[in-house]
């Protein structure tokens, strides 16, 4: 077949023809966008529509966003700045509330000088987890420090005695040796029930009294010193406040020259401006007018509508039905009512003009003659603006038309009426156009006037932020000396009368017992005097509430003698409170104790729903329910107005304390769904291996089932994470403030009161940085756990 | 000689209850069921000694009490003389309310940004990641502030839109954006069967159920058709005629006449009045459940295989064919589970409700009914059942849905 085909071919070519670029729209970019963008109607649509939103949207947000002002001292002076760039107090963004709060936001009211602690606790957070998720870059011996970590972030953030930390995590260190101790008599079981017992022996009744006696033995020793130094501190701190107020006096002042000035710079801008706002003055009403006059107008044209329809004036038709002289009535009271919109309509417009504006030539001799000298053409615009009057004449003359109109006017009349107010509104118009061509004329000649008090006032207001951060400095300053001092002056106190309280601790405690005896044995064990049956005698409820009152007391006072004895005795950082948290960094602190307490719950919960033994199942399996099926706001109202409930009568503590139980239960239950997730993707295989390996059950978890289930839910853990973290937010209805908090915090202060977007754009930015990355990171990980699984 | 020996029937020994494994389990449930009801007694004997020290007991005989505050959206007959039952019954049903709607919304936003994220157009796609990135990351907390502060500062009040005004009213003089809410177009029963207007709409939405059950009953007999003689007879016109028909007569013989707003002195009247707050915590639910809605649904799709649609394709189907019946049935297998979790997160998120003012069932019994009767315990474990309801409710009705579409394996 070739053969004779090769023969009857003539010519063969030989070589290849060069190639040839493509085609223009087959290649590059305009390919590109021939492919993506406008490849069918549907499509060529679609991308306009979504490009013009773009524009939309990114033409409101950028002036606003990079025309905003960086330095104010409050709302009010934003907007004076704002006004003298863009005359348009709204045309940009007041960022000076952040560069004034955004210590705030982070970290709520947590003291200035002791930023270090929660950064420094936040910084080895990521060393801590390094060798969790990154085990094959960093050396193995760095898990220890994962294990103190916890201990270590929490004495940092809240402060006190270097042992405190050190005695928790004792307990779990009894906890392990009660373990190895037991096992080598009874079985697990026993083993693990006696390790629980001894660490909950530990924490509940042994570590208080241990660290109550370092304290004490510690302040016992320090007393005379820091008797002496807090003596001599009483002496020093009201130097220092003195000295602090001469600078805050000093500064004060400076800033009030720095404001003077600055409001010169304002009024130099404003007699600018002036012009601008004359202009600006006259237009308005004439705008106005107009809408007044267009408005009439289409009232008019409703009015020969309904003429049109009944041929004339509509009246009661004689020898006509019911329904019809009905329909007619109607049409005349409508008829009567719009004769009254233009008539109001008309007699409106007249009075914006007549006394809203001045003639041509006031405004152009008064008002605009220094723009005027700068650019002569203005005058030549006012020469076209017309008289005041002939502007009122028609339209009053119209007014006067429209009040003699009666129902029996023909329908030519109101045509004629319409075509002069159309007329009447074409003139108004005509002067506003005009009225605007000055205008923009007259800023354009302001604009370079303008120019060096702007660039003044910048710099104004850049010296004046400096000077308010040192003010706000030496107030930080003065606040904390001033606070100082309080305490100290407390504290001297407890110590002066320690002794004394030290010694009434056994009287009072005995009289408490005894009038304790005196009571009948079965009330001997009542907490108020409401819990007396109904016909208890006032006697028992006299003795009840003296025992109940002498018992209180001594409590209090051994508890006033512990306190003092703690703060003497402390060695290690000054304690903060719970409520001087806020901030981003309580949603942090409230998500990652969260996530880390809740993640051992939750494998435990996990591995109880996936139990063969029912009861264990079905405890399980009702708590994740339970737990899931009710939004969090409620948990935490739960946390807030019941868990005191729950507690053994006369506990009470922090509620930061108790949000953070209740979210760790919360998230226990959707981290035990994950991981549940988890152990459900392992192969069985895998627990049949373990099981023919002879394991146990909790060896093959310990080292089969769990490390692999663990690894494939890393990505749902992260997840878990980012909800949790966006969720505590939530804890702003229960009083804890968090950065949505101090946002209403800071609103409702005089200064940036009426301020929103802001805030929200920059605490939405915040989370959504954090948020953002930490989902990038899940998907890297999914990512990666997928090729080793393949 | 070796002879098979019974195994020692020794008896039973204590220590089997730990070391047999026959036995264990025993141990471990009943040591579980101590602990259990130990720590249960414990957290009951504190909440009695708790109560009774601050004089309160355990009843539930406050809801028959009146409630003595007002309600300012309600579905049902309510005013200050009510009882507290019947407040939390009024907050019960703006919840739904709220979860409905919001479920509805995020559904049609996340399936459109879904489907479009797939898109080839690159201004398109980017636009829904900015979308969904841009709600996923921020707490639903910020969004519904935001909004609700949008609708209330961005929006012209009611006064603004009289004649000479600067606001106008939109779609055809019907509808008014204001800074007190929306107010649109209503429909008004004039005589109404039942005595409550509640009541005559859910007669309405019984007639419009039935209706729609006679149209299942329509396409299953074009179906039975179609298998027989493999022709489809053409019902479209019965079954829209059916949709409309039966519920426009019953409407009609109500009385059913469309209502306006129109301005009346300072505000609107008439028509139904939309609250911001109902408005604001509508949107951000929806806008905020659409972007995980819309991640699921892409999923979803991105699941089925390539070779799917190419199978459809070779059999001779047509593109809008191949998405009805090959690729969306086994794409709502996979997309039917995590939206079920989906809209009860939404449920759960409406509690939220309390940022923005909206009366629903944690604001009335959760809030005000607490705080004025001192009930916590009592009020906040009704709201918890409430809650705990619902989800299971919806996740069981969702769960019934995904049992009859799942793929029946071996």
């Amino acid at each position: 077949m070739s053969d004779t085909h090769a023969q009857t071919v003539s010519y063969v070519r030989e070589t290849m023809l060069p190639e040839q670029a493509p085609p223009v729209s087959e290649a590059g970019a305009v390919k590109w966008v021939r492919e993506n963008l406008f490849s069918s109607w549907l499509n060529i649509i679609l991308t306009l529509i979504s490009l013009y939103v773009v524009y939309l949207v990114l033409a409101m947000l950028l002036p606003w966003a990079f025309g905003g002002v960086w330095n104010a001292g409050s709302l009010t002076e934003c907007r004076e700045v704002l006004f003298s760039f863009y005359k348009d107090s709204h045309d940009g963004a007041c960022w000076a509330v952040i560069e004034d709060r955004w210590l705030q936001i982070t970290f709520g009211f947590y003291p200035p000088e002791l930023y270090w602690r929660p950064i420094l606790a936040f910084v080895l957070f990521f060393v801590a987890l390094a060798p969790i998720l990154f085990a094959d870059k960093v050396p193995g011996q760095l898990i220890w420090f994962t294990f103190i970590y916890p201990f270590l972030a929490t004495w940092l953030i809240w402060g006190g005695s270097f042992w405190s930390p050190i005695l928790v995590a004792l307990g779990f260190i009894v906890a392990v040796v009660a373990y190895k101790v037991l096992i080598k008599f009874a079985g697990p079981i026993v083993a693990n029930l006696g390790a629980l017992i001894a660490a909950l022996l530990w924490w509940g009744v042994l570590m208080g009294p241990i660290s109550d006696g370092i304290h004490k033995m510690v302040g016992s020793a320090r007393f005379a010193s820091t008797q002496a130094s807090l003596n001599q501190q009483a002496e020093d701190l009201p130097i220092e406040l003195a000295s602090l107020a001469t600078q805050a006096e000093e500064k004060g002042a400076e800033i009030a020259t720095a404001v003077e000035d600055k409001n010169a710079l304002l009024v130099e801008m404003a007699e600018i401006r002036v012009e601008e706002f004359v202009l600006a003055e006259q237009i308005e009403p004439k705008e106005d007018a107009f809408q007044r006059l267009e408005g009439a107008e289409e009232t008019v044209a409703k009015i020969e509508d309904l003429l049109g329809d009944w041929d004339g004036v509509p009246t009661a038709a004689n020898g006509a039905s019911e329904a019809e002289v009905a329909e007619a009535t109607a049409a005349a009271e409508t008829l009567t009512d719009y004769i009254g919109d233009v008539n109001s309509l008309l007699s409106g417009a007249l009075s914006d003009i007549a006394d809203g504006t001045a003639d041509p030539s006031e405004v152009s001799t008064m008002m605009v003659r220094g723009a005027m000298d700068r650019d002569p053409s203005i005058q030549g615009d006012f020469d076209e603006m017309v008289s005041k009057d002939d502007l009122t004449g028609p339209i009053s003359a119209l007014a006067d038309r429209a009040a003699a109109l009666t129902d029996a006017t023909s329908v030519d009349e109101y045509v004629a009426l319409r075509a002069d107010i159309a007329t009447a509104a074409a003139a108004v118009d005509a002067d506003i156009a005009t009225l605007n061509e000055i205008t923009d004329k007259v800023i354009a000649t302001n604009a370079a006037d303008l120019e060096a008090p702007q660039a003044a006032l910048k710099a104004k207001m850049a010296e004046l932020t400096a000077l308010r951060d040192e003010q706000t400095v030496i107030a930080q300053a003065d606040f904390r000396i001033s606070t100082q001092q309080t305490e100290n002056r407390g504290f001297l106190n407890a110590l002066n009368t320690l002794e004394e309280r030290e010694t009434s601790v056994p009287e009072l405690r005995a009289s408490a017992s005894e009038l304790r005896d005196a009571l009948p044995r079965e009330y001997r064990n009542m907490i108020a005097v409401t819990q007396l049956p109904e016909g208890a005698s006032s006697d028992d409820e006299a003795a009840l509430n003296a025992y109940l009152t002498a018992d209180e007391q001594a409590q209090s006072v051994q508890a006033s003698v512990r306190d003092t004895y703690s703060e003497l005795g402390r060695i290690g950082l000054a304690p903060i409170e719970s409520r001087q948290i806020g901030g981003f960094m309580l949603a942090l602190i409230i998500g990652i104790a969260g996530i880390v307490l809740s993640l051992p719950l939750g494998i435990l919960l996990a591995l109880g729903r996936q139990s063969h033994l029912f009861i264990v199942n079905k405890i399980c399996v009702t708590f994740i329910e339970v737990i899931r099926g009710v939004p969090l706001i409620v948990w935490l109202f739960t946390a807030s107005l019941l868990l005191n409930y729950f507690m053994p009568p006369g506990t009470n503590f922090d509620l930061m304390l108790r949000v953070i139980i209740m979210v760790t239960l919360f998230s226990a239950a959707y981290i035990a769904e994950v991981i549940r997730g988890g152990l459900a993707a392992l192969p069985t295989g895998q627990y049949e291996g373990a099981d023919s390996l002879g394991l146990s059950y909790w060896q093959s978890m310990q080292l089969i089932v769990l490390p692999q289930a663990m690894k494939i839910s890393i990505p749902g853990i992260v997840n878990t994470f980012i909800g949790l973290f966006k969720d505590t937010t939530l804890v702003v209805f229960i009083g804890l403030l968090d950065p949505i908090g101090l946002s209403q915090a800071i609103r409702s202060s005089t200064d940036w009161n009426g301020i929103y977007w802001e805030l929200f754009v920059f605490i939405g930015l915040l989370f959504f940085i954090f948020c953002f990355s930490m989902g990038r990171y899940s998907l890297h990980l999914e990512k990666k756990l997928q090729r080793e699984h393949r | 000689m070796t002879t098979l020996t019974d195994p020692p029937k020794a008896g039973f020994r204590l220590s089997q209850l730990i070391y047999d494994t026959r036995y264990r389990s025993i141990t471990i449930q009943t040591i579980a069921m101590i602990l259990l009801l130990f720590g249960l007694y414990w957290l009951v004997n504190n909440t009695i000694q708790n109560l009774s020290a601050l004089g309160k007991d355990f009843d539930f005989g406050f809801l028959s009490q009146p409630a003595g505050y007002d309600i300012n959206q309600r579905l049902v007959e309510y005013s200050s003389q009510s009882t507290h039952g019947r407040a939390a019954i009024v907050g019960i049903l703006n919840t739904i309310l709220i979860a409905v709607l919001g479920c509805a919304l995020a559904t049609v936003l996340g399936v459109i940004a879904g489907v479009l994220r797939l898109s080839k157009n690159w201004v398109i796609n980017s636009l829904m990641a900015v979308y969904v990135e841009g709600f996923r990351n921020v707490p639903l907390l910020l969004w519904i502030i935001a909004i609700f502060a949008l609708m209330t500062e961005g929006t012209p009040a009611p006064r603004e839109f009289r004649v000479g005004g600067d606001a106008a009213m939109i779609l055809n003089e019907s509808v008014a954006v204001t800074n007190r809410g929306v107010y649109i177009p209503g429909i008004v029963l004039e005589n109404g069967w039942a005595a409550s207007s509640f009541m005559n709409w859910l007669i309405i939405a019984a007639v419009f159920v039935a209706s729609l059950f006679v149209i299942r009953t329509v396409r299953k007999r074009a179906d039975a058709v179609q298998e027989k003689t493999g022709d489809r007879p053409t019902t479209w016109y019965q079954q829209l005629a059916l949709l409309i028909i039966p519920t426009g007569i019953v409407m009609f013989l109500m009385g059913a006449t469309m209502q306006y707003p129109s301005l009346k002195g300072f505000n609107f009247a008439d028509g139904i009045h939309l609250r911001n707050s109902l408005i604001a915590l509508w949107l951000a639910l929806s806008l905020y459940t659409g972007a995980f809605i819309a991640e699921i649904v892409r999923a979803g799709i991105l699941a089925i295989s390539k070779g799917q649609t190419e199978a459809a394709s070779a059999l001779g189907l047509r593109p809008t064919r191949t998405m009805n019946l090959v690729i969306l049935p086994q794409a709502m297998r996979v997309i039917v589970p995590p939206l079920i979790s989906q809209f009860l997160n939404l449920t759960k998120n409406s509690s939220l409700a309390i940022a923005v003012g909206y009366m629903d069932v944690r604001s009335t019994l959760g809030g005000i009914t607490i705080n004025q009767t001192g009930r916590e315990l009592e009020g906040m474990l009704l709201m918890a059942a409430f809650y705990l309801v619902l989800s299971l409710a919806i996740s069981g009705v969702m769960n019934v849905y995904n049992n009859r579409t799942q793929l029946k394996e071996r």
